[in-house]
């Protein structure tokens, strides 16, 4: 059992908005695997942020519960929650604060779990900088004189510090132009693996994770409709909605279009259900 | 499909000036756009192609500091310097739909409001009844299935797809030469993106309007344009029609950003740079593109 | 926490002739208070009394602006004025600005009855007219020149809770606040440390119209009788006390009252140049 670090066993949210409510999800049974990049796919609607939510703590969830590293997940309870989980968002520049440098950024949570003296803190953010691709003396610049790529980095060596098990990543390249998304990638699958992390990678966007996710789930109206290998997922998608979204996926190579051609015969073939 | 040209830009120069210096966006950039022909724009943020597109609604010319050198001229109208005559024919000759469209339509007003001001800038002097009735089919149209109900709504109550249809609607109700298109439906779902672009299709066919598209995203690009320039850093870079440009990318940066984009079939990640010095290469033209008065390639 | 306002503000505000119009104002007024002991020609008028070989007499060479019923220069008065109504600004806003603020932080941070409480509390302080609410609290008190600050004091707070409230509202949504929650900062550091720094330019803003605004209060009050008793300068009573006079020793009133304006002007402008320059570092 070990081996899964986060499960969601029958994971349900209900939102009381005036007189109406919504169930954002239902009966969620999500797992993930120790050191895998986990992708939750869906569109808006879909409950993907509200499940990113409950994980991060900032939500309660109003049914079924949660489990982290073999316990249930309660942040009130436990305060290495909050070093062991961290978060990514999708806009750098209101992710960081304007008014803060970078570097006293990223030595924020060292700061706040007390991690390391002063000067060690200062040494680990350099090294943090490296890690990330930027050169140490940007510890000095404000956020606002950064690229939006920059910015990203610097979220992510934030995301770092105090040495996470779990990154809850939330579209975290959706605002970033087409090159720069492409090295913010190849930067998180890189630290993936040297760290050993775990994440969860929030998006709506199928073709982003295609080449990091080990595994993928698929969410639908607060329902999770379908998990599995990403391999198989993407060659042979077993839900409709599934087989709809890779369907409409805009592409541009020839290879693709006989993909997406596949999936989409897939669907009008008697051999697979609905 | 050769029509007369409706948009013709000839070494536009765009620069800011904020005190003592000036920020050049464009650097000379040249383009065209054919009635009935959809052409896009694609580069990245920072690239110049929102501001080409705002000249080209005549919405920057007359900013405080900004400079203009080079020529713009929509549907005959010359837009360079004066952007009273663009601005007056806004919405009559040519009209724009955005990236949100929630977000772009004003929150406090009915769509039916909205329309009939629309139509009222477009030079229509109608009846109340008959600028109701026109919206009707215009919305009708684009699909949505009960144009009555959704003119009485505000832009909050639908759904994100059914206001992209509606932006739609609006942009074309009255027959425009030119429709930029800013990144639209990247705001919204896939799934919805896609209709939104089928649709686009259809309405442009059948209107015969032409289009200047704006994206960032080469996928959708190959979809849906005739033609497409590749613009980095305020310098067009790349010009061909959509099959030579795809099938073969020849500029450095037009590849990168072949190679860089995400892919539904299993390739691994690309190993690339952010920038480098090959992507201010000069303009490469496919055969048998070019812009009008020069020689073709 | 590094606050040091950014380059962008301050090529902005150095730009922008109004801006410094009013910084020159401002120091012209700062500086006439701090050396008034050595600047004035007649240090001594600034008691009960003057010279009485010179009462009434309109502006001269010997007295610039004139002298007042009993003989005192009213140059000399006025630029202790100055020293009074900049004393009592920085006082009255030196209490009032830190309590509103941080009842503005947490009402808006925390939320629930905390929220609820204080600012029901602040609306009533708001719906009450300025002045009305000052004179209300001096007719409990006896008229000495503390109880006026006091007064002016404890009417002033609100202003900044329903400004920090605000800000703090719209500030709690943004990235880097869930961001620090999620990474496990307490209460206070967020509120104190991450939110705070970013209310920082409205609320300097508001401090330098304030400075104005508080000067004309406690002047208003002082010409109603309420505030500075006699013989210590204010810029207010002057102008009460010289109005009895007016046409014929014009004076009286007048430069107390051109004092005033330029004070409030300078701090006006001044505020509305910082404004500006923030707004360019959006």
């Amino acid at each position: 059992m070990s081996d899964i670090l986060l499960r969601t066993l029958g994971l349900g949210k209900t939102f009381t908005v005036g007189r109406r409510t919504v169930e954002a999800l239902k009966d969620v049974n999500l797992e993930v695997a120790r050191g895998e990049c986990h992708a939750v796919v869906g569109e808006s609607g879909s409950g993907k942020s509200t499940l990113a939510n409950i994980v991060l703590g900032i939500h309660p969830a109003t049914a079924g519960e949660v489990v982290f590293d073999g316990k249930p997940l309660h942040y009130a309870g436990d305060p290495t929650l909050r070093r062991r989980i961290q978060l990514v968002q999708q806009n750098p520049l209101s992710a960081l604060n304007s008014r803060r440098r970078v570097g006293a950024s990223i030595r924020l949570p060292l700061d706040v779990h007390r991690i390391g003296t002063r000067a060690e803190r200062a040494t680990r953010v350099a090294s943090l900088l490296e890690e990330v691709g930027l050169a140490p003396e940007m510890a000095r610049r404000t956020p606002a004189s950064l690229s939006g790529g920059q910015r990203q980095r610097v979220a992510i060596a934030r995301a770092l510090a105090a040495n996470p098990d779990l990154i809850v990543l939330d579209e975290p390249t959706s605002a970033l132009d087409v090159l720069v998304q492409a090295r913010v990638l190849a930067l998180l699958d890189r630290l993936r693996r040297e760290r050993g992390l775990t994440y969860i990678f929030i998006t709506h966007d199928l073709a982003v994770v295609r080449a990091l996710a080990d595994r993928i789930s698929v969410f639908a109206e607060g329902r999770m409709v379908e998990t599995g290998p990403a391999d198989r997922i993407f060659n042979a998608p077993q839900a409709e909605f599934t087989r709809n979204l890779i369907g409409a996926v805009p592409v541009a190579t020839e290879e693709e279009e006989r993909l997406r051609e596949r999936v989409r015969s897939m669907g009008r073939s008697p051999g697979f259900a609905a | 499909m050769r029509g007369d040209i409706v948009l013709r830009i000839a070494d536009l120069t765009l620069g800011f000036r904020r005190g003592r210096h000036t920020a050049e966006v464009l650097h000379g950039i040249s383009l065209h756009v054919r009635r009935g022909e959809k052409v896009a724009l694609v580069g990245e943020s920072g690239s110049g192609k929102s501001v080409t597109a705002r000249l080209a609604l005549g919405r920057l010319q007359q900013e405080k500091g900004t400079l203009v050198t080079g020529t713009i001229e929509v549907a005959g109208i010359e837009a360079t310097r004066d952007s009273a005559r663009i601005a007056a024919a806004r919405g009559k000759i040519v009209s724009m739909i955005f990236q949100d469209p929630t977000s772009a339509l004003n929150p406090v007003f009915r769509i039916g409001e909205v329309f009939n001001e629309v139509l009222r800038s477009g030079g229509q002097r109608l009846s109340r009844r008959a600028a109701r009735e026109k919206a009707v089919r215009a919305l009708a149209e684009v699909h949505i299935p009960d144009p009555e109900r959704c003119l009485d709504s505000y832009p909050f109550q639908l759904s994100g797809g059914m206001n992209q249809r509606v932006m739609i609607a609006m942009a074309l109700v009255n027959e425009p030469a030119l429709l930029l298109a800013d990144e639209p439906g990247t705001a919204l779902d896939v799934t919805v993106q896609a209709q939104t672009l089928k649709l686009m299709n259809e309405m442009i066919e059948r209107h015969g309007t032409a289009v200047l598209f704006i994206s960032h995203n080469l996928s959708v690009v190959r979809e849906f344009a005739d033609r497409v320039y590749v613009i980095y850093r305020g310098n067009i870079v790349e010009h061909g029609r959509t099959e030579q440009i795809f099938a073969e990318p020849r500029h450095p940066y037009t590849r990168a950003l072949m190679q860089a984009a995400p892919k539904l079939v299993a390739a691994g990640l690309p190993d690339l740079p952010e920038t480098s010095p090959a992507f201010r290469d000069p303009l490469i033209v496919h055969e048998g593109c070019g812009e009008p008065g020069e020689v073709a390639a | 926490m590094s606050t040091r306002p950014s380059s962008v503000a301050w090529i902005e505000f150095r730009s922008n002739p109004i801006s410094i119009l009013g910084l020159v104002l401002v120091v012209a007024c700062v500086a006439a208070a701090l050396l008034a002991d050595w600047i004035t020609p007649y240090p001594e008028h600034v008691g009960p009394i003057g010279d009485f070989t010179a009462i009434n007499q309109g502006p001269s060479a010997a007295h610039w602006f004139g002298t007042d019923t009993i003989g005192r220069d009213v140059l000399t008065r006025i630029i202790y004025g100055f020293r009074m109504s900049l004393t009592m600004a920085v006082l009255v806003l030196a209490i009032s600005m830190p309590v509103g603020v941080v009842l503005g932080l947490l009402a808006g941070y925390l939320g629930g009855w905390v929220e609820f409480v204080l600012m029901r509390l602040t609306d009533i302080f708001l719906a009450i007219p300025p002045l009305v609410l000052a004179m209300a609290i001096m007719g409990f008190l006896p008229a000495t020149l503390t109880n006026a600050m006091l007064a002016v004091t404890v009417m002033w707070w609100p202003w900044y809770t329903r400004l920090v409230y605000n800000l703090v509202r719209s500030e709690a949504r943004e990235g880097y606040v869930l961001a620090a929650e999620v990474i496990g900062a307490s209460a206070p550091h967020v509120m104190f440390r991450e939110i705070l720094p970013n209310c920082a330019p409205a609320i300097l803003t508001k401090l330098t119209l304030d400075v104005g605004f508080v000067v004309l209060m406690v002047s208003s009050l002082s010409f109603l009788g309420l505030g500075v008793q006699p013989p210590t300068p204010d810029l207010g009573s002057m102008v009460a006390d010289g109005a009895k006079y007016m046409p014929d020793a014009w004076w009286l009133s007048v430069f107390p009252a051109l004092a005033i304006l330029v004070l409030v002007l300078g701090f006006n402008l001044l505020g509305d140049g910082l404004r500006e320059a923030f707004d360019a570092e959006v």
